[in-house]
């Protein structure tokens, strides 16, 4: 591909984002100092920063700058749009928040009542509502001087969603949250979510993007949580929103002492998936798990990019990434460890483990540990392979059909990152939905 | 219900010739045992009734209660009624033991035009079948052959044959790595299974198994080739003079 083609197309699309950049800064009528200053810095580092191109370590295996074409535009809002919860978010005992195409809407949200002490409402109500709180976490996690992506996002910050779950709060039942992606042109959306849970407070959240219509969107989306002393925090994120729509997602995750964080990344559809998930447990005493599980198929790209940074002593994280590839698809980990000098007796274990069901499927793993204490227990490993041929005799000397054993093989491969999905209904359907995309015959990639 | 004639195998690709025209009848309620020393052919054998990729019938026919034998593929030999208790059984991490004799179970009872069993009856059926052949219930939790010791894998292995019901069942090396005790848990198992529709092909290299599970008739296989079939005494024969002493007089023979 013609290097020339690429930086013209954008070129211009990042000419479009100054364009509409600049409109939205001037639309804003009354809008305090913090976030039009917050905004602008956010900007200039992202006209400094730009694109990251090739020789961007970071992004080695992912030229992003393929999958930003010219036809891609800045996500209008539409007044009425077509809406759709998706079924599977349906269930009884659970709150719903959703936003549509990055905008929050309590119209369609179902939220906690006032006697659960919870806030869940749009980050524009927020900076008015709770300014002193939202302007002490906001965009500290997410560093937007060094990362063109959320720069990007928080140059357009403003209407994403706010949860506060205050200290010794609780949510009795999970928070699901989804976007509607309602645009019908390639568009680029930007949701941004700020979750604040105090000291001694509990919470399940669930992130649920599927695609209704498959959406062609580009979704650039910014989500900080600050987990205070003593809390749990439960988090589960599916994507599956169909073989058009492209997705870049950087998690902040800054964790008080004793706190407690399990994220589960379920990625089962897209054509562009990138994960920054970023994890600071900055206190005594932390538990951090990071669980995922990667399905790619055809021409699918899938990006998950970790970092654990263990700064303080006495804390545990448990990484495990599994990815099953057919068709061309790409997987690429990249898991990075740091152990700070000061913070011994730090147990880190990471694991990337990946099935390659075609000759022509792609899997990049990367471990990288830097260690600087010198009293931790830190292991990694990766293994990338096929599917074990004696397995599939074996389970088809017992009467398996082929098709039969391979789907065995691959859902028992899937369980281990399924099961540990914490919320019942969403499980379930995730064993259905697996069982539907393993089993569908590959679109072969001659037609 | 078998009738080999002439069967010759290479190992694909390499073309090493392992089976050099092996005949063998087997029929219903009999129990045949298949002695013979390392590399001799035992296992190439068991692999190529079972259906395993990776050898070349160069010749000779394989039926099986009347149709071509080779021409089924491996699921489809299992469904009716062929059964191989591996010399090797694979770990199936993550694939629990309950799941996946359920889907064999029932792909056998659809194939036999019976209904599938219900989660109740099929946990009865496993919990009767692990008794009789004396295996730990709680490895029935467990994914298959996960972290089983030996002896473990083996009797599993005899488990599923419980389970499965075959027609043929064939037993390769089932008796290797076992110790005393779990050699007669597993000949026990064995025996309880023995009956007027079901056939045995135990294939051994000692003569220890043949004690508890007493076959009908013994084969000699040596350089992928019977050379001799006899009773139970072929047996003790071998053992008290080694397979030398065989080798030795074929020598002489062919001289």
């Amino acid at each position: 591909m013609p290097e020339g083609n690429i930086s013209k197309t954008t070129v211009s699309l990042e000419d479009r984002i100054l364009t509409r950049h600049a409109a939205f800064m001037a639309n804003l009528n009354g809008s305090q100092p913090f976030l039009l200053g917050l905004r602008s810095n956010a900007l200039q580092a992202f006209q400094s920063l730009g694109f990251p191109g090739r020789k961007s370590e970071d992004w080695k295996y992912t030229p992003v700058t393929k999958w930003l074409d010219a036809s891609l535009q800045m996500a209008e809002s539409h007044d009425e749009p077509v809406l759709a919860v998706p079924p599977v978010l349906k269930q009884d005992n659970r709150y719903l928040a959703v936003s549509v195409n990055g905008i929050f809407r309590a119209d369609l949200s179902e939220l906690p009542g006032a006697e659960q002490n919870v806030v869940v409402c749009s980050l524009a109500d927020a900076f008015k509502d709770h300014t002193e709180l939202v302007q002490s976490h906001i965009a500290k996690q997410a560093d937007y001087t060094s990362e063109a992506f959320t720069a990007l996002n928080t140059a357009f910050l403003g209407n994403g969603l706010f949860v506060w779950i205050p200290d010794g709060a609780s949510l009795d039942y999970p928070l699901y949250v989804t976007d509607i992606c309602t645009d019908p042109n390639r568009s680029l959306i930007q949701p941004r979510n700020l979750f604040v849970v105090g000291a001694n407070a509990t919470g399940t959240i669930l992130e649920w993007y599927d695609g209704p219509g498959h959406p062609s969107c580009f979704e650039n989306a910014v989500t900080e949580f600050y987990v205070g002393p003593s809390s749990r925090v439960n988090h589960i994120y599916v994507f599956d929103r169909g073989e058009s729509a492209d997705l870049i997602n950087s998690l902040f995750v800054y964790q008080e002492k004793d706190s407690y964080f399990a994220t589960n990344h379920l990625t089962l559809s897209g054509r562009l998936v990138r994960y920054n998930l970023n994890f600071l447990p900055d206190g005594e005493g932390c538990e951090t798990h990071l669980l995922g599980l990667v399905l790619a198929r055809n021409e699918m790209h899938v990006d998950v990019h970790t970092f654990v940074d263990h700064a303080k002593p006495n804390s545990i994280s448990n990484e495990l990434y599994k990815c099953i590839l057919d068709g061309n698809s790409v997987g690429v980990f990249n898991g990075k460890i740091m152990v700070r000098q000061d913070a011994q007796l730090i147990n880190a274990y990471q694991s990337n483990r990946s099935v390659l069901l075609s000759d022509s499927a792609h899997m990049y793993s990367k471990p990288e540990l830097e260690i600087y204490a010198d009293d931790v227990k830190c292991s990694h490993g990766a293994t990338t392979g096929q599917l074990d041929e004696e397995a599939i005799f074996y389970l088809r000397s017992r009467g398996l059909r082929q098709e039969e054993a391979r789907l065995l093989l691959l859902e028992s491969f899937a369980r281990e990152v399924i099961e540990q999905v914490d919320d019942e209904a969403i499980r379930a359907y995730l064993g259905v939905r697996l069982r539907e995309l393993l089993g569908e015959p590959a679109v072969s990639s001659t037609t | 219900m078998l009738r080999i004639e002439n069967l010759h195998v290479s190992i694909e690709e390499e073309g090493t010739r392992i089976l050099r025209g092996v005949n063998l009848e087997v029929n219903a309620g009999e129990v045949h045992a298949i002695m013979g020393p390392n590399g001799s052919g035992k296992s190439t054998l068991a692999a190529v009734l079972a259906g395993k990729a990776g050898y070349d019938i160069t010749d000779g026919t394989v039926e099986y209660l009347g149709k071509d034998l080779l021409e089924m593929n491996p699921d489809e030999r299992a469904r009716d009624g062929l059964f191989l208790a591996f010399q090797y059984p694979v770990e199936l991490p993550g694939v629990s033991m309950s799941n996946f004799l359920r889907q064999a179970v029932n792909r056998v009872r659809e194939y036999r035009g019976q209904d599938e069993l219900s989660a109740v009856d099929f946990l009865k059926l496993m919990k009767e079948r692990a008794a009789l052949i004396n295996l730990d219930p709680s490895l029935i939790k467990r994914s298959v052959n996960e972290g089983f010791s030996g002896g473990e894998k083996k009797r599993n292995e005899i488990f599923q044959l419980a389970m499965l019901e075959p027609r043929l069942a064939i037993l390769d090396e089932t008796d290797s790595g076992l110790d005393i005790d779990a050699m007669r848990t597993v000949s026990d198992g064995v025996n309880k299974l023995r009956s007027e529709e079901r056939a045995f092909i135990i294939i051994t290299h000692y003569q220890r198994l043949l004690e508890y599970v007493i076959p009908d008739f013994v084969h000699v296989l040596v350089d992928g080739v019977i050379v001799r079939s006899g009773d139970k005494s072929l047996a003790l024969e071998l053992e008290a003079q080694g397979y030398d002493w065989l080798k030795k007089e074929l020598a002489e023979s062919a001289s």
